[in-house]
């Protein structure tokens, strides 16, 4: 049972809030309500004359080309991308959930590339990704197999994206779904055994259902992330080849920091926070019915 | 077991590689005569890194930037999160209910939508390309508040009764009592904001326009230009000053960084 709190002064509360109170409204809240409102005007820093233009922007995107490709794009990717780390981390947890000599350094291995930085990553894919110098084809060569273009090639790029994610990011939904796993009694499948079940009974009827929560939370978490995917792409292939995998904060980058039309460019990251926002509460509506249903 | 060894050893490869490779001559790390361990292990690289023969780059300056901008960043989000966290917890004020749900609020959006006002608020008061622009937004964590806030509340009130009783004030408690017993969760959240200033691309990015104010992230890629992908052993030794102190920081304090993943979900 908490304590109730502390009888004191407004006064005395504030010199604790204050350091983090000041710069949260200078530096977030500020922020977020200049942006919307900067959305709602043509601002740019070449233009003389800043106006309202109120859904301008914002009709302009739907008819906008660019934009509808790079949102094409950035959808593809999580369409590819989500599944793909889900169950390659799922897996990877219920390969590691057990006991076994080495453990710690085997998962080590597949948290490492977790805590670099995207640059580090782009720079060693390139290595390995590059159609006449690159790792990977000399490998594949070596073994007699057809090389590839890899991110030379519209159709490959996104592709080659999708696996240097997973290589990258796995360490997450591993770590979560490993801890989730831990948490089921051991007894259960004991007692599931006894009775008979398989492996894949056991699997669909014990581990799933007790692990759907964290699983669902795994699953929004990487939605929302993938939505917001950006450096790996930007750095590996620039967007390209013909703008197959620029994606939607990309588009944001170059119309906000290259052609510093801050209007438009605050309506798309606008459209981008209100996309996520539909996708995370259709998800929730999901789980509801999903979870009334159980 | 055979199975998640090779699987992690395949996962360690890149890595592992980047580690040799930057101790090899260039003609060993890609092309015909490629070795995945150095046959003539050399320090050229290295030299190569210190003495850039007039390009603008520098992989020392980047390093003592980056270091620099991550500890100020994480001490001030430890400080101030524990802070505000322990207000939100433990102290009793007017509209403390309607500001943490302000902040829960705003906690859904996502840092990208704040990049273009941010741009101009800073480019405004000519802040762009200073040490200033580039510590602030890490300098706070709304995560780091709601993590600390919920941790205190898990402390027994007991003992922060007894220490009031004794007079102590409420700041006497909070280093005294309640910061120590925080510490698992401090933990966590330094490790979250050390690689979350550490690793940031996006930011960095945007508001650094001089070599001098490069962090590693971005001087990567500076270095990728500036050798244009030929002095390869250069290019992935300044890879592996960016990616070796995480790494390290990991292999030596590995529980919290799994608590850190598993707990925030850091970034990215």
């Amino acid at each position: 049972m908490p304590a109730r709190p502390r009888r004191t002064g407004t006064l005395v509360a504030w010199v604790f809030l204050a350091p983090f109170v000041v710069p949260f409204v200078l530096f977030w809240a500020v922020p977020i309500v200049h942006g919307l409102y900067l959305s709602f005007t043509n601002a740019s820093l070449t233009a003389v004359e800043e106006r309202v233009v109120w859904l301008a922007n914002y009709q302009r995107l739907l008819a906008d080309p660019v934009y509808r490709k790079s949102l094409g794009n950035t959808v593809l990717f999580v369409v590819e991308n989500v599944p793909v780390l889900v169950v390659a981390g799922l897996l990877l947890a219920l390969l590691l959930n057990q006991s076994m000599p080495g453990l710690a350094v085997i998962r080590a291995a597949f948290v490492a590339p977790y805590l670099i930085t995207a640059s580090a990553v782009a720079i060693i894919w390139q290595f390995v990704l590059d159609p006449t110098t690159g790792l990977l084809n000399a490998w594949l060569s070596d073994l007699g197999l057809p090389i590839q273009h890899w991110l030379n090639e519209p159709g490959q790029a996104m592709g080659a994206i999708v696996l240097i994610t997973l290589w990258w990011r796995v360490g997450f939904p591993l770590l979560v779904l490993l801890a989730g796993l831990q948490e089921i009694p051991g007894e259960l499948y004991e007692a599931a055994k006894l009775d008979g079940a398989g492996a894949w009974q056991r699997f669909s009827r014990i581990t799933l259902p007790l692990l759907a929560p964290v699983l669902f939370f795994v699953l929004i978490i990487r939605l929302i992330d993938s939505f917001k995917v950006f450096a790996q792409v930007y750095l590996v292939t620039g967007g390209g080849p013909v703008g197959s995998t620029r994606v939607l904060l990309q588009y944001l980058y170059e119309v906000g920091f290259q052609d510093l039309r801050s209007g438009y460019a605050a309506a798309i990251g606008w459209s981008l926070f209100l996309i996520i926002l539909a996708v995370t509460a259709v998800q929730l509506r999901f789980l509801r019915r999903f979870g009334a249903n159980d | 077991m055979a199975v998640a060894a090779v699987l992690a050893l395949a996962w360690a490869v890149p890595l592992l590689w980047v580690l040799s490779s930057a101790f090899k001559p260039h003609y060993e790390i890609v092309g015909p005569e490629r070795r995945l361990l150095p046959a003539t292990a050399t320090l050229e690289n290295w030299r190569n890194l210190a003495d850039t023969q007039g390009r603008a780059v520098s992989v020392g300056r980047a390093f003592v930037n980056s270091l620099a901008i991550a500890l100020v960043s994480t001490f001030s989000t430890l400080l101030t999160s524990s802070l505000a966290g322990y207000a939100f917890a433990r102290l009793r004020f007017r509209g403390r209910e309607a500001l943490f749900g302000v902040l829960l609020a705003t906690m859904m959006i996502p840092n990208e939508v704040i990049l273009v006002p941010l741009f101009l608020q800073f480019h405004r008061f000519e802040l762009l390309n200073s040490y200033t622009a580039l510590v602030m937004p890490h300098a706070i964590s709304m995560l780091g508040v709601f993590l600390l806030r919920q941790f205190m509340l898990s402390i027994p009130g007991d003992l922060i009764d007894a220490a009031s009783i004794d007079g102590a004030g409420p700041f006497r408690v909070y280093r005294h009592v309640v910061l120590p017993l925080t510490r698992p969760a401090m933990a966590t959240l330094g490790v979250f904001a050390f690689l979350g200033s550490w690793n940031d691309f996006l930011w960095p990015l945007i508001v650094v326009n001089t070599p001098d104010k490069q962090t590693l992230p971005l001087a990567l890629i500076t270095f990728r230009s500036a050798y244009q992908m030929a002095d390869y052993g250069t290019v992935l030794a300044s890879t592996l000053v960016a990616v070796a102190p995480p790494l390290l920081f990991f292999m030596f304090a590995q529980r919290y960084v799994i608590a850190g993943i598993s707990r925030t979900g850091l970034k990215g």
